[in-house]
């Protein structure tokens, strides 16, 4: 039990990475390959925002906008330029390069140790069952399901979302009847920052806010994000939580030490098995 | 291009020389120069410069990126030193195993990866890097964890101690040159033969490249496992020269210098790696000590190289050159078809002279709700041409993709040349002899045209990894004979003059040609043409309609889709018409042009039943 609750909320980290990942490729079939940087930011920006002086939710408000900011200029800068013609890999190697720049530069700046955050909801853990909790962290899968279905319902009913679909399907087609596919990529960007930022945001006070916690995250996320087909929201979240519970079962039952390397290991299988993802559908080439 | 090659070679001799040399400097000028400090920054520029070869191929030719490299530098390392620390292997008994064991893990990690995106590779080994340096650090017990693994016994080979000193010898020293020669080698030798074509080619355009009988996920799985290898070979002669390795050696910040060495050189280049990791690594010891700022150096030089210099030194420098040497000399188109196609005599398809070439029983494509393609039948005598007619979205180019193996037929079967096929792969069907362009040409951009040429040949070669890499006899034949063979091809297209040209440079008509070329550089028994004719002007469409009856007169079988009522009155056998995935019309030219089906389904009910109209679609 103890297991599936702190798992449900690790897991909700992951997914909602692996959401941020999803809403990028969709509409630049290219990523920020350092997008955990992005969520670390989340984290390390609110803390410093709450040191500054500002109440919480205010300073959870203003890592999200310039987290947010920092994924529309990494699109405009370092995606944009190198992601010209078909199986470019110049964005993959820029990217990278604004990770590294940005956590070295975070480290230097605000110093290798974690910062706490504190919020009501880690004051007191609460029991389940047996098992105890911090509120905190039963927050994370609420704010899972809400940002899953606003993106849901964003895609469908907005204006804006629909046109980030039909750049999705086909960005030819949608600057044919007038979409400007580099804006809505642009913007697609900016809401994977701020999703990011959100999870760093919210888990933050559970684990605190390191320079060092993008890396590992990031990298998980992506991997759950390829897992579950990239091109299939749902999917995404699904695999993103049972993963965190898995991985919290792996603690559990056998090492913290053997957690990553079984994980990591788990998904190269599962990509062996299922080379389109869990949930990703036979993409159709055009020849 | 002989002479660049020249050039290229007396200056590694050179750098040969001079690293030989370096040693016994100190007797020449009286000091005591180099002193073993020195002496090992160089050998371990060498051991990094043997990696970068390794990373090279996998970045430069196969365009997958890597971000684990160093790890499996580490695995390496580990293996060697752990074998002559646990299992007191020898020195060549554990360097074996030092290439063997990375270069089977590379294969290991790339072979589910790369088989739907080469972006996947680069998530994957970051992963697998995070868990070696995870490994290394909790197993304690086994790999010594933050203490590493000590007192490694020093080399030896023949009984001799390897070592780097003044007093003794210099042999370690010159084993590593020795290595690291024989990396430039088999870099050079992978890159100048159908391997390295075929990875270029694969990471240039990944249809065209399975059409031509490339085993897509084959070559990258090998590329990397051949990167792994090298990688595997530094470690292990980094073991035995520090004789400690733990795992801080082996991060993923050294990953990311390993790449940035590689671009910064310049990806693709023969001596890039050579220069990336020797201008790095001297940057380096001048900024160590810099802590976090050192890795963030790295990051924006990773940035700064690839906005400034995105071709590495080596790379602009050799623009800069073309561009200075250009002599804009003119290049003369040749009229094609130039002579006759006899060399592509191979057994086509006469071999059964009463089979089919093709037949399709029943074919039936869906996407989805969507029926492409319905209960399709065909049959197609061998040396003729047929064309496929319809109006747009009838179905013709869904129905050529899955005569050559793209889209595997939701129902029905197909039979090439007697061989059923149901889920072959297109590389598979190419080596059946199935051959086919494309309705958006699909060449190698940044390949030349002789290069293009020769990737269609792939599937001709049999000279095996090994061979090609010992540059063994049959490898020098068989580059020989394709060689002259796409020569001539160029020459029956026209295109001898542009052979050197990068294919992307090409006006679109000698792009068209080029395509064809390379198609019949496969010597097929069955060519699938997408709409050859689109974009050509009226006397290029002359010039096709000669081409392709000379072809067929050879015996080779063609399949045509075209709108261009012209050419394909001019030159097809039969024709078969779709509409709705559905074939309405099957007969000679001249039947189908009467056929009032036909006329409807280009123009709808109630349209003058005038064989002239059927002339207008286009």
């Amino acid at each position: 039990m103890q297991y599936v609750l702190t798992g449900l909320s690790v897991g909700s980290v992951y997914a909602m990475i692996a959401l941020g990942f999803y809403v990028m490729w969709s509409a630049a079939k290219a990523v920020n390959f350092t997008y955990g940087d992005v969520f670390m930011l989340g984290g390390v920006l609110t803390v410093v925002l709450v040191e500054m002086g500002l109440p919480l939710l205010l300073a959870g408000g203003g890592a999200l906008a310039i987290a947010a900011l920092a994924g529309a200029v990494i699109e405009r800068v370092f995606v944009r330029p190198f992601n010209r013609e078909a199986n470019a890999i110049g964005w993959m190697l820029t990217t990278i390069a604004v990770g590294i720049m940005l956590e070295s530069f975070t480290t230097i700046t605000y110093g290798p140790l974690g910062r706490p955050l504190q919020t009501p909801f880690v004051e007191q853990p609460i029991r389940i069952g047996g098992s105890g909790i911090y509120p905190q962290e039963l927050i994370l899968p609420v704010a899972l399901v809400i940002v899953t279905f606003a993106l849901e319902g964003f895609y469908r009913r907005t204006v804006l979302g629909r046109a980030m679909r039909a750049v999705a399907f086909n960005r030819v087609a949608a600057g044919l009847v007038g979409i400007d596919a580099d804006r809505i990529t642009l913007l697609a960007f900016a809401l994977a920052g701020a999703i990011g930022a959100l999870a760093g945001f919210l888990i933050a006070p559970v684990i605190q806010a390191s320079s060092s916690m993008g890396v590992v995250v990031g990298l998980k996320g992506f991997m759950v994000a390829i897992i579950a087909g990239i091109a299939n929201a749902r999917g995404v979240v699904i695999v993103g939580v049972v993963y965190g519970v898995m991985e919290k079962m792996i603690e559990g039952y056998l090492s913290t030490a053997a957690r990553d390397a079984i994980g990591f290991t788990i998904m190269i299988l599962a990509l062996l098995i299922f080379p389109q993802g869990l949930f990703g559908r036979r993409e159709v080439q055009k020849v | 291009m002989k002479q660049k090659s020249w050039a290229g070679w007396a200056a590694l001799f050179l750098l040969a020389a001079g690293i030989a040399i370096f040693p016994w400097v100190g007797d020449f000028i009286g000091q005591r120069f180099p002193t073993s400090y020195e002496l090992r920054l160089v050998m371990r520029a060498m051991i990094l410069a043997i990696v970068v070869i390794g990373l090279n191929l996998l970045v430069g030719l196969a365009g997958l990126v890597s971000l684990g490299q160093a790890a499996l530098y580490g695995l390496g390392a580990h293996v060697a030193a752990l074998l002559s620390l646990r299992a007191g292997f020898s020195f060549a008994e554990s360097m074996v195993f030092a290439i063997a064991i990375p270069a089977v893990m590379g294969a290991i990690l790339a072979f589910p990866t790369v088989r739907v995106r080469g972006v996947y590779l680069a998530v994957v080994t970051i992963a697998f890097g995070l868990i070696f340096v995870n490994i290394l650090r909790e197993w304690v017990g086994f790999t010594g964890g933050a203490s590493g693994l000590a007192n490694l016994p020093r080399p030896t080979m023949f009984g001799e101690r390897l070592m780097a000193t003044r007093a003794q010898s210099f042999n370690y020293y010159y084993l590593i040159l020795v290595c690291l020669l024989i990396a430039v080698w088999v870099q050079y030798a992978i890159a100048n033969s159908r391997y390295g074509r075929a990875m270029r080619a694969a990471a240039q355009s990944e249809n065209a490249a399975r059409a031509l009988g490339v085993n897509v996920v084959g070559i990258r799985t090998l590329a990397f496992a051949v990167s792994a290898g090298f990688a595997g070979l530094g470690g292990g002669l980094f073991a035995n020269l520090a004789l400690f390795v733990n795992y801080e050696t082996f991060t993923f910040t050294a990953s990311v210098e390993l790449l940035l060495m590689v671009i910064l050189g310049g990806s693709g280049t023969m001596a890039g790696p050579l220069v990336g990791t020797s201008v790095l690594f001297t940057a380096t010891q001048f900024l160590q000590g810099l802590g976090q700022w050192q890795t963030f150096g790295y990051g924006f030089l990773l940035a700064l190289v690839l906005f400034v210099m995105p071709k590495g030194i080596v790379g602009s420098l050799a623009a800069l050159r073309a561009r200075m040497m250009a002599t804009s000399r003119a290049r003369e188109t040749g009229h094609w078809p130039n002579g006759e196609p006899n060399f592509l005599n191979n057994q086509n398809g006469q071999g059964d002279g009463t089979g089919s070439a093709l037949i399709a029983k029943g074919v039936t494509l869906r996407f989805g709700g969507l029926t492409a393609v319905n209960a399709v039948d065909m049959a197609l005598k061998p040396g003729t041409v047929h064309a496929l007619i319809g109006p747009n979205g009838a179905g013709k180019s869904s129905l050529l993709n899955v005569i050559s193996g793209f889209y595997p037929a939701t129902e029905g079967e197909v039979t090439v040349f007697g061989h059923r096929i149901k889920n072959d792969p297109p590389y598979r069907l190419a080596r059946l002899g199935v051959a086919r362009s494309f309705q958006n040409t699909e060449l190698f951009g940044q390949m030349t045209v002789l290069e293009n040429v020769l990737v269609g040949a792939h599937t001709h070669f049999h000279a095996s990894f090994a061979e090609t890499v010992l540059r063994l006899p049959r490898f020098g034949r068989e580059e020989r004979t394709s060689r002259n063979d796409a020569l001539r091809l160029l020459d029956f297209v026209g295109l001898s003059d542009f052979a050197d040209e990068e294919a992307r440079n090409l006006p679109f008509g000698h792009q068209r040609r080029l395509e064809i070329a390379r198609a019949l550089a496969l010597r097929p028994k069955l060519l699938l043409l997408d709409e050859p004719a689109a974009g050509l002007t009226h006397a290029e469409i002359e010039d096709l309609i000669r081409l392709i009856r000379r072809l067929a007169d050879h015996g080779m079988t063609v399949i045509l889709v075209e709108h261009h009522v012209d050419m394909i009155m001019a030159v097809s056998d039969r024709v078969t018409v779709l509409d709705y995935g559905e074939v309405i019309a099957e007969g000679s030219p001249a039947e189908i042009q009467e056929n009032p089906k036909v006329i409807e389904a280009y123009f709808g009910h109630g349209a003058p039943a005038s064989p002239n109209a059927a002339q207008v679609p286009a």
